[in-house]
C-alpha cells in the first residue's frame, strides 16, 4: 500500500469511527431524550465530516481530478455530500433534525462500503475533462442528499402512523412530516434537473450530442419522470400521506437502481468511472 | 384573451386524467423498452443481429414494430406529439392560473381575522415580513411573499414543452457525419462518410467546405492511457480560401454553421505496397487503432485486393517498447487463406518483408484520427428549455408563495393569510404576523 492510500485510509477510518460515535450520541439524543448528547452529536459528526473531507481533498490533489472515477471515491463523495447537504439544510429547516437518525448511519455505512473497493486512482480520460462534468457529478450528489432527507421523512410518516414507537411521537405531526417529504423531493427534483442540463451541455461539448440514450441516461430520465409524476400527483391530484410515502420509496429505489446498479449492467460513458 | 372553441374541446380530452396518465405510462414504457431491446444506433447492426438470433420470439416482430429504433418510429413520434400537445395546453392553462393566483384578489372568509392597527401601519408591518404589495382592488390589497413561486409550475411546464419541441426539431433536421482522416489527407464535400446520421427530414449531409488534417497529437498519462488528443485542421472553402482550426476532445471547432469535434479514435496509418509473385502492385492504407499499452498490440484484418484472403495485422506503438507516443511503430503481418495461415513478419517504416507469397513494403506511416461534423439547429432551445425547467422548479419548491389580503369587512379592517403550498412549514410566520397585527383575543 502506497503512502497516499495510507494517508487516505487514516482519514477515512478516523471518519468512520467518529461517525460511529456521533451515531451513538445522536441516538441517545433522539431516542432516549438525552438532549445534551443530541446536540453534541452534531459537533462530533462535523469532526467526522472534516476528516472525511480531508481524505477526499487529499485524493483530489494527488489524483488530479475530482471523486468521479472509481467506486471507492464516488461512493465516499456521495456520503460526504449527503451529510454536508443535511447539515446545510438543517440551518434553514431546523425541524429536519430528526432525519439525522437515518442520515448519520447512511453516511457511515456508505463510507465504510467505499473502503471495500479498490482505491487505485484512475487517470482522467480526455472526455471527462470538463467543468460541465464537475457540475453534472456535483449536482447528482446534491440531489441524492436532498432525496435522502425526503426518504427519511417518508419512512417516518409510515412508522409514525403504524407504530407506537415512543421517540417518533417527538416528531412534528403527520401532516408536517408529509410536507417535509414533499418539499425535499421537490428540491431533489430541481437538483436532478440541473444534473441533466449540465450533462447535456457536457455531451454536446464533447461529441455533439445533448442526449445519447445511453443506458444510464435512459434510466435517469425514467427516474426523473417518476419524480415528476410523484410531484404532479401531489400538487394537482392531492396525493399525500401514506400513499405518497410509498410512491416516494419506489422512486428512491429507482434512483438507487439508476445511479448505482445500471453502470454495472450496461456499458456506457457513465460506467467509465466504474470500470 | 379568448381562446377558440376547438381549444376547449382539445383541452377537455388532452388534459383528462386518463389521457395524461396513459401518455406518461406509454412514454415511460417506450423509454424503458429501449433498455431491453438493443437499439441499432447505439450498438450497431452486428449486435442487433446477434440479439435477434438469441431471441427467436422477437425475430419477426422486432423490426416490424421498430423495436430496434424506438425513438425514430412513427408510433413513438405520435406518443411524444400527444404528450407535447398535453404539455402545451397545460402550459397555457398554468399561465392563466399563475396570473390569477398572482393578481386576483379572493379573500377567504374562513381564515380572515380582524386587524388591530391602522391600514397604513398594517401595510408597513406586512412589508416588514418581506411581503410585496402586488395589487389593489376596491379597497382590498394583496401582498405576496415570493410571488415568483406562483409561476413555478407554469415555468416547469413551459420548459419541458420547449425542450421537447427543440428535440423534435433537432431529430428532424440534424445532420451528422464521421470521417477518419490521415495526416495530410483532405476530405472533400463529395467524399463518403464512414458513418452518417441524418434527421428524418434532412437530406444527405454535404459539407460546405473541404477539410485537411494537418496534424494529430495524442498525449498520454504515465500508465499509457490517453490524456488528450488534439488535431490541427485546415478548412478550405470553394474559392480556396483556407483557415486553420485547432480541435481537442471537449474543445470543438466551428465553421460555416458546422460544429467540428475531435473523437477519441486515433492510431497509425501504414501506407503499404503489396506485390504478389511479380504480378500487379497494389497499394493499401492500413488504419490501425492505437494500442492500449507498450506491451499490447491492436489487431485488424483487411481483405487482400482481388482475393478472398485476409491480411491479418497487429500493431505495436513502439518496436523497442520504449515510448507510447508511436514514433517508432511496428507492424506485424500474416496472410490467411481459408485454413492456410502464413508465417508472420514484422515491419518498421521503410522495411520490406514477405508473407504468404506477398512482398510487403511499408512506404510511409502517419497518424490518423476520427473527426465528427455536426450541423444542428435548435440546441439553444434545449438549453433554454432546461434553464426554464430549473427556474420553475426553484420558484415552486424553494420560493413557496404566501399571500396576505388586507380588506375591509363591515367597518373593520381584516386580513386573510394563505400559503398555497407547504402551509404547515409556515405556521410560525403566521403566528408572528398575528402577534403584530391581530388583537390578542383573536390570536
Amino acid at each position: 500500500m502506497s503512502n497516499q492510500y495510507i494517508i487516505e485510509s487514516v482519514f477515512n477510518w478516523a471518519a468512520v469511527i467518529i461517525y460511529a460515535i456521533a451515531i451513538i450520541f445522536n441516538a441517545a439524543g433522539v431516542i432516549f431524550n438525552k438532549e445534551k448528547s443530541g446536540r453534541r452529536s452534531y459537533f462530533i459528526v462535523s469532526a467526522g465530516l472534516l476528516s472525511h473531507g480531508c481524505a477526499l481533498l487529499y485524493r483530489w490533489t494527488t489524483s488530479g481530478h475530482g471523486p468521479y472515477m472509481v467506486r471507492y471515491e464516488v461512493i465516499s463523495a456521495d456520503a460526504w455530500i449527503a451529510l454536508f447537504c443535511f447539515l446545510v439544510f438543517l440551518k434553514f429547516y431546523p425541524r429536519i433534525k430528526f432525519a439525522s437518525i437515518i442520515i448519520f448511519p447512511v453516511t457511515m455505512l456508505a463510507l465504510g462500503l467505499s473502503l471495500f473497493f479498490d482505491p487505485k486512482a484512475n487517470q482522467l480520460p480526455p472526455s471527462l475533462k470538463s467543468i460541465w462534468l464537475v457540475l453534472h457529478v456535483s449536482f447528482i450528489k446534491i440531489a441524492l442528499g436532498a432525496l435522502l432527507i425526503a426518504l427519511a421523512f417518508s419512512i417516518f410518516y409510515v412508522l409514525k402512523k403504524h407504530t407506537r414507537i415512543q421517540w417518533l411521537q417527538k416528531l412534528p405531526d403527520l401532516e408536517t412530516i408529509d410536507v417535509y417529504a414533499y418539499r425535499f423531493a421537490g428540491f431533489g427534483f430541481a437538483f436532478w434537473t440541473i444534473t441533466t442540463l449540465a450533462g447535456s451541455i457536457w455531451g454536446y461539448q464533447s461529441w455533439g450530442r445533448f442526449w445519447a440514450w445511453d443506458p444510464i441516461e435512459t434510466w435517469a430520465l425514467i427516474t426523473w419522470i417518476f419524480f415528476g409524476v410523484y410531484l404532479h400527483l401531489r400538487h394537482f391530484f392531492g396525493l399525500k400521506g401514506e400513499n405518497a410515502a410509498y410512491l416516494f420509496m419506489l422512486c428512491f429505489l429507482l434512483t438507487l437502481l439508476s445511479v448505482f446498479f445500471v453502470p454495472f449492467l450496461e456499458s456506457s460513458i457513465h460506467s467509465e468511472y466504474f470500470k | 384573451m379568448k381562446m377558440p372553441a376547438i381549444y376547449g374541446t382539445i383541452k377537455k380530452y388532452i388534459l383528462s386524467r386518463g389521457v395524461v396518465a396513459a401518455l406518461i405510462i406509454l412514454n415511460i414504457t417506450a423509454v424503458a423498452m429501449s433498455t431491453y431491446f438493443p437499439q441499432k444506433f447505439l450498438l450497431g447492426i452486428d449486435k442487433v443481429v446477434k440479439w435477434e438470433e438469441a431471441h427467436p420470439f422477437w425475430r419477426s416482430r422486432y423490426e416490424w414494430y421498430g423495436l430496434d429504433h424506438i425513438f425514430t418510429t412513427v408510433w413513438f413520434g405520435i406518443i411524444l406529439s400527444l404528450l407535447f400537445l398535453a404539455l402545451l395546453v397545460s402550459t397555457i392553462e398554468q399561465f392563466s392560473g399563475s396570473r390569477k393566483k398572482t393578481f386576483r384578489i379572493t379573500p377567504s372568509d374562513s381564515s380572515s381575522m380582524s386587524v388591530s392597527v391602522s391600514r397604513s401601519k398594517a401595510e408597513e408591518l406586512i412589508k416588514s415580513f418581506r411581503y410585496s404589495k402586488i395589487t389593489e382592488t376596491d379597497g382590498a390589497v394583496k401582498f405576496i411573499k415570493n410571488p415568483w413561486g406562483h409561476w413555478g409550475n407554469f415555468l416547469l411546464h413551459a420548459g419541458i414543452t420547449i425542450v421537447i419541441a427543440s428535440s423534435f426539431f433537432i431529430a428532424l433536421t440534424q445532420q451528422r457525419g464521421k470521417v477518419n482522416l490521415v495526416e495530410g489527407e483532405t476530405f472533400k464535400p463529395d467524399t463518403s462518410w464512414i458513418v452518417q446520421e441524418n434527421g428524418l427530414l434532412a437530406s444527405d449531409f454535404v459539407l460546405p467546405f473541404s477539410v485537411r488534417l494537418d496534424k494529430t497529437i495524442p498525449v498520454f498519462w504515465d500508465n499509457f492511457r490517453v490524456r488528450q488528443i488534439s488535431s490541427d485542421i485546415t478548412v478550405i472553402k470553394d474559392n480556396n480560401e483556407a483557415s486553420k482550426q485547432s480541435l481537442a476532445v471537449n474543445t470543438m471547432g466551428k465553421f460555416g454553421g458546422v460544429s467540428i469535434y475531435q473523437t477519441l479514435d486515433f492510431g497509425h496509418a501504414f501506407f503499404i505496397e503489396l506485390k504478389y509473385k511479380e504480378k500487379k502492385i497494389h497499394k493499401m492504407i492500413l488504419e490501425l487503432i492505437h494500442p492500449e499499452s507498450l506491451e499490447l498490440a491492436s489487431y485488424q484484418d483487411f481483405i487482400l485486393p482481388g482475393t478472398n484472403s485476409l491480411l491479418q495485422t497487429k500493431y505495436f506503438a513502439d518496436a523497442d517498447k520504449k515510448s507510447i507516443e508511436g514514433t517508432n511503430p511496428l507492424l506485424v503481418i500474416r496472410t490467411k487463406d481459408g485454413d492456410n495461415i502464413s508465417e508472420q513478419s514484422s515491419l518498421k517504416p521503410g522495411e520490406t518483408a514477405y508473407a504468404g507469397g506477398y512482398r510487403v513494403k511499408v512506404l510511409d506511416v502517419r497518424k490518423w484520427t476520427g473527426i465528427i461534423f455536426v450541423d444542428i439547429t435548435g440546441m439553444p432551445g434545449i438549453f433554454f428549455g432546461f434553464f426554464i425547467i430549473i427556474l420553475g422548479a426553484f420558484a415552486h419548491y424553494f420560493l413557496p408563495p404566501r399571500e396576505i389580503i388586507l380588506f375591509t369587512h363591515g367597518d373593520k379592517l381584516s386580513l386573510s393569510w394563505k400559503a398555497t403550498e407547504f402551509a404547515e412549514l409556515y405556521s410560525e410566520e403566521l403566528g408572528q404576523l398575528k402577534n403584530k397585527l391581530v388583537p390578542e383575543k383573536e390570536t
